[in-house]
């Protein structure tokens, strides 16, 4: 039994040594999808405005900015957080203990934001596409890396961004 | 009869594809070979073009921006959409008035992409996107 797991531990190394990447940095099908979910137009013709307003609004979720490029309208973002809440983690630790086993549960998360800005080609309105994402570890100090494709946060966040351009335009 | 064959699969784990890596980071030979995979030049003069077009095919593959110098020209990124993460760094500079050279290097993991295929890939797309914003097609 013990040379079966190590023979089967050699030929995992063997295979992993060969992986194929011929598949990475290829468009897939639902990129068209993606890109429409994480841009949004505004009808300004002012970019650096725009980028104020967004910054603006990442200060507002929490986020501290990372870097910034305004020549090519680029921002990135992060925040750290607890993961989970302390009633789902109530939940894993009871079932973990009486099923006997370890309990698993996420501690903290990292939030990566990117935004850019495109000026479209009317010369009068601006794209803003924005990228979330997040490292997740657990209890066991393991790390899950998740990109956040969920509708509702992406709606969520170019509102307060409407709403942060109308108050930068405003000076509020 | 057991040792040998034991001893067999842990030269052939070790040696596994490592040959291939030593040839790319070994000779002059191979870097030129590197650059020719991991460059291809533009008929444009527009830097800012170019970069903004780079951004864009990095996010439609799925890349998050970490940073850009449009000075230097340079963007880097992470993908998650593999199991193991790619980082990628794209890096453009006018070779004459028209003509720009985007040259790319990524990692996947621990390992250094050294397999012309995803840069083809990354090539394919790029030259689709810059194609997409000149014509206005989304």
């Amino acid at each position: 039994m013990k040379n079966v797991f190590i023979l089967f531990l050699m030929v995992s190394f063997v295979v992993s040594g060969c992986v194929s990447y011929d598949h990475y940095y290829k468009l897939d099908e639902q990129y068209l999808a993606r890109r429409q979910l994480e841009t949004r137009r505004y009808d300004t013709d002012d970019e650096e405005t725009l980028l104020i307003a967004s910054a603006q609004v990442l200060q507002d979720l929490g986020f501290t900015l990372d870097e910034s490029e305004t020549k090519l309208g680029l921002i990135t973002a992060n925040k750290d957080r607890e993961a989970g809440s302390t009633a789902g983690k109530v939940g894993i630790i009871l079932l973990a203990v009486l099923a006997g086993t370890q309990p698993v549960y996420d501690v903290s998360q990292k939030i990566y934001v990117t935004l850019v800005s495109t000026k479209n080609h009317d010369n009068k309105s601006h794209n803003i596409r924005v990228e979330f994402a997040r490292v997740i570890w657990n209890n066991m100090n393991q790390a899950r890396i998740e990109k956040i494709q969920d509708e509702e946060i992406y709606k969520d966040f170019f509102d307060k961004l409407s709403q942060s351009v109308f108050l930068t335009a405003n000076n509020i | 009869m057991k040792k040998i064959l034991s001893s067999l699969i842990i030269i052939i784990a070790l040696t596994g594809c490592a040959s291939t890596h030593n040839d790319v980071l070994g000779t002059s030979q191979s870097q030129v070979q590197m650059r020719n995979y991991q460059s291809r030049s533009f008929d444009t003069n527009d830097k800012s073009l170019v970069l903004r077009a780079v951004i864009s095919t990095m996010q439609d593959l799925g890349f998050i921006i970490e940073r850009a110098d449009e000075k230097l020209g340079t963007i880097s990124g992470t993908s998650f959409s593999h199991i193991h993460a790619s980082k990628l760094t794209v890096s453009i500079r006018a070779i004459n008035d028209k003509q720009i050279v985007v040259r790319a290097n990524g990692q996947v993991g621990l390992k250094a992409l050294d397999n012309p295929i995803p840069y083809q890939n990354f090539f394919n797309a790029l030259g689709q996107s810059l194609f997409l914003e000149a014509h206005e097609v989304e």
